[in-house]
């Protein structure tokens, strides 16, 4: 990859040569960063993007001689403003080098208040009076949009923005020359990540500090960097100028990554996305294979040949929940303290066609993951009815044997990969209880799961596996299978793809996709995410703290938002 | 059985020399005393065996009566004690492996149903159990053990004395299991596999039992290894306050109760080697329970 490597000239303020991170594992040695060479200019925004195990988090821990132990630097030289960094990593960092991380939550003390914090910050790396860095602290509140009157308050007083916000002021507050942020809006809901971005952007303009952004989210580079690095495997595979990468990528990791993230402009609906395809397992390392992004049947010829009858599939009417927060009892009329009810869900209504993806898209608290829970009948509503195919979900007088049928015809596909599967059964047995459950392929157990492994794209074999033997990715098929073993007709997908990474995403999204048109599902998705929402669904309902605040057919929503809210999502999503 | 030997558990076993040398330890005493009948040189059990000149014979050394050898000595009736000590070494891994198991399954099924369904029930269970940890548990089983050995008539006290104790200390070590099974479902009801169990409409009791049991019994392996040492020296100090093993069954407890009236008569021996077989069993069992519990809790690494 000589093409891509840089020199460095005289201005640029950290210079990372040849740098290689091994962790000598018992029977192998790692290497997790492999001979990667790039600089960082003054007052620039460099990303680093890749995957996970890209190494990119272990790069900027290396740059700070954070490395855990066993993990160690085996090769390569830092050099931060001239001088190589060697042992002096301890005296730059925090001081020359602010951090910001992933949790806010985390990175805060929850015991001290969060004006104390930063006030000790600064009086750690300048030397000020009490009262000087006083002043400074409220400065550094005012700088990142802080109330500065809120100084006394602790870290679980602040949400998550605004955590991230203090994080940012700690980092500041030495007036650094470089600042390392790791995935530092990656917890945070998209409205709140524009702002954290913006902050960031603005920071670095303002103080010509440089600022090294670490993510696994093209769009995030895309609106924020100046230049970029693509890390795959531990490797470097292209640096430079963010728009060139993007716009015409050199190495075909580059262009597989872009082209299998979602956007929401561009008609991805009707769409299969780009997937990168790893040789997982005995493959050689670092091997892949690229499928270019194809046009899919339309569903909508699938649509109109299921559909007979023209009655919607799913109703939801009025469905409201509440949950009870209150104190017990005894202690409420003790302390004179009122019931706290928090109220997830209000009157929503939606109805999903036959054959059709209806997506929910919410941020945080909004109540989607409520709604897919009274949906499937795993929760029932305060008030307000799911009827599924003429027959209310969550009617009592219903037998036990209708209740059996109806639940056969609806399943759902979790959010994470690693809760949603029994650790401690095989993937066969995971596979073949819904058939015991629901008595279908009675004597055929053993062909059905075959069956539906190789429908999900897994081989016989794994049937003989346990969960923990595979990836995410893999995990999340399994999870699709077991959904798909009592032949349901509808299934609600809740955040399935949150977990993943962007190219496993697009597989995972081309495979539920490539279900629908075969078998004739109909979806409710769940999801935080507009561009996924862009490539999956036809209808959506737009979630704001338990309300529906609109709904309507995906084209239409994206180019005319009525309400101010969903035009707020749609322009903080970070694109290409 | 590769896979095991190949797995990090092993290779950590193999990394700690104190945890290994305990295991051995363990093992040799565990093996002694279920093959006691074929090792001991005699039947301690056996009335006509015993020959009461051989009595107080110091260890090592023949008898002025019969010139006999013991390795170990023998008691005041002339029993030989290693032969003693291993049959003993039997009833006291009985009683505390049965015990643990009585413990175990209590408190496994209470912790689970506390856990998973909650409410009034939960709370029941556990307020029962604070109570009784507010006792120590030693009281609680000879409180057990008194209560049960009056309501047995008397010519079968003796007979069902080992079954009794092992109910007294069953019952009053069962609560740590409860808590810890309690916590663990608590955590794993929450997960998606177990909603995913309740869509294929499983009742309560499966998904209790198939999907939720198997996820909680790491941390019971741990505390059973831990409760093991508890119950064996509960068992010795039932024994040794003479409310427990009947002089006819010995227990390492019933030895070392008996070697207590000659310690200072100069019959030393009859009370050290129970005792420092007691001593050795519940540490090595301790040690390997610690070692248990630092590998299977990945959150002190």
């Amino acid at each position: 990859m000589s093409a891509n490597q840089e020199t460095g000239s005289s201005s640029s303020l950290l210079e990372v040569r040849n740098l290689s991170v091994e962790f000598p594992m018992r029977r192998e040695l790692l290497r997790v960063v492999d001979d990667v060479s790039f600089t960082v200019q003054r007052g620039e925004i460099l990303g680093i993007v890749g995957e996970s195990g890209a190494g990119k988090s272990m790069t900027g821990s290396a740059i700070i001689g954070l490395i855990d132990p066993p993990g160690r630097i085996a090769t390569g030289e830092i050099i931060f403003d001239g001088e190589s960094v060697g042992q002096h990593a301890e005296q730059l960092r925090g001081k020359r080098i602010g951090m910001v991380f992933q949790d806010p939550l985390t990175s805060l003390n929850p015991l001290r208040k969060v004006g104390d914090q930063i006030i000790e910050t600064i009086r750690t790396h300048l030397a000020v009076s009490a009262s000087d860095a006083h002043k400074r602290m409220q400065a550094a509140m005012e700088e990142v949009g802080l109330d500065p009157t809120r100084a006394k308050a602790y870290p679980h007083e602040f949400s998550g923005g605004m955590r991230q916000r203090a994080v940012i002021a700690l980092a500041l507050c030495a007036e650094p020359a470089l600042i390392i942020a790791d995935e530092p809006t990656t917890a945070l809901d998209v409205s709140i990540q524009a702002q954290v971005l913006d902050l960031l952007k603005r920071v670095c303009k303002d103080r010509g500090a440089s600022v090294m952004l670490i993510t696994h989210d093209m769009g995030v580079i895309s609106e924020t960097t100046d230049r970029v690095a693509v890390l795959y495997q531990g490797k470097l595979v292209e640096v430079g100028q963010t728009r060139d990468i993007i716009e015409r990528p050199q190495h075909p990791y580059t262009e597989a990554l872009i082209a299998c993230t979602p956007t929401i402009e561009g008609g991805s609906f009707g769409r299969d996305l780009a997937q990168i395809d790893r040789s997982e397992g005995h493959g050689a390392k670092g091997e892949f294979y690229v499928r270019e992004a194809q046009d899919s049947q339309s569903t909508e010829t699938v649509t109109n040949t299921a559909t007979a009858n023209t009655t919607p599939f799913l109703v939801a009417e009025g469905l409201s929940r509440e949950f009870d927060l209150s104190d017990p009892w005894l202690v409420r009329m003790l302390s004179f303290r009122r019931k706290k009810i928090l109220h997830a869900v209000s009157d929503v209504s939606f109805q999903i066609e036959r054959g059709t993806t209806y997506a929910l898209v919410g941020e945080s608290g909004s109540g989607k993951s409520t709604i897919a829970r009274m949906a499937v009948g795993l929760l029932a509503p305060s008030s307000g009815t799911v009827t599924i195919d003429g027959v209310n979900l969550n009617d009592n007088e219903l037998g036990t044997e209708a209740r059996q049928a109806l639940r056969r015809r609806i399943q759902m596909v979790f959010q994470s990969p690693y809760a949603s599967l029994n650790p401690r059964w095989r993937v066969g047995n995971i596979l073949s209880e819904p058939l015991r459950a629901f008595g279908l392929a009675k004597g055929f157990e053993t062909d059905r799961v075959v069956e539906l492994l190789e429908q999900v794209g897994l081989a016989a074999t794994d049937a003989k596996r346990f969960p923990h033997e595979f990836s995410g990715g893999q995990r999340q098929r399994i999870s699709i299978a077991r959904a798909l073993a009592s032949e349901p007709e509808f299934i609600i997908c809740d955040e399935p793809t949150s977990a993943l990474d962007v190219s496993v995403q697009a597989q995972v999204l081309n495979l539920l996709k490539q279900l629908q048109r075969d078998l004739g599902l109909t979806y409710l998705f769940i999801t935080h995410d507009l561009a996924v929402v862009a490539t999956m669904a036809s209808h959506i309902g737009v979630l704001q703290s338990g309300n529906l605040v609109e709904e309507g057919k995906c084209e239409d929503l994206f180019a005319n938002a009525k309400s101010d809210y969903t035009r707020m999502l749609i322009d903080s999503a970070p694109r290409l | 059985m590769k896979r095991f030997f190949a797995s990090d558990f092993f290779y950590d076993f193999c990394r700690s020399p104190v945890t290994v040398v305990s295991f051995m330890v363990m093992m040799l005493l565990l093996l002694s005393a279920i093959f006691a009948s074929f090792i001991a040189p005699t039947n301690p059990f056996d009335p006509a065996s015993l020959n009461l000149m051989n009595g107080f014979t110091p260890p090592m050394t023949p008898n002025e009566f019969t010139g006999n050898t013991f390795w170990l000595g023998t008691d005041d009736q002339g029993r030989d004690l290693f032969s003693a000590i291993l049959y003993g070494l039997r009833v006291s891994l009985f009683v505390g492996f049965s015990a643990v198991l009585l413990a175990m399954l209590i408190g496994i099924s209470l912790g689970l149903i506390a856990g998973y369904i909650g409410g009034w029930i939960d709370a029941a269970i556990m307020r029962i159990a604070d109570i009784q940890v507010t006792f120590p548990s030693i009281l609680i089983a000879m409180l057990i053990f008194g209560v049960t050995r009056g309501l047995l008539p008397p010519d079968q006290r003796d007979e069902l004395a080992i079954f009794v104790l092992i109910i007294s200390i069953g019952l009053s070590e069962w609560v740590q299991f409860a808590r810890t099974v309690r916590g663990a479902t608590l955590v794993e009801k929450e997960k998606e596999y177990v909603a995913a169990a309740k869509l294929m409409g499983l009742g309560r009791a499966q998904i209790m039992r198939r999907h939720i049991l198997p996820n909680v019994l790491g941390p019971v392996l741990v505390i059973a290894t831990i409760t093991l040492a508890i119950a064996i020296i509960a068992e010795a100090t039932l024994s040794f306050l003479g409310v427990g093993a009947p002089p006819t069954q010995p227990s390492l407890g019933t030895l070392i109760n008996i070697g207590q009236d000659y310690l200072f008569s100069g019959e030393w021996w009859i009370l050290l080697f129970p005792a420092l077989t007691l001593l050795t069993l519940a540490l090595s069992v301790n040690l390997f329970g610690d070692w248990l519990r630092d590998t299977l809790n990945p959150r002190l690494k």
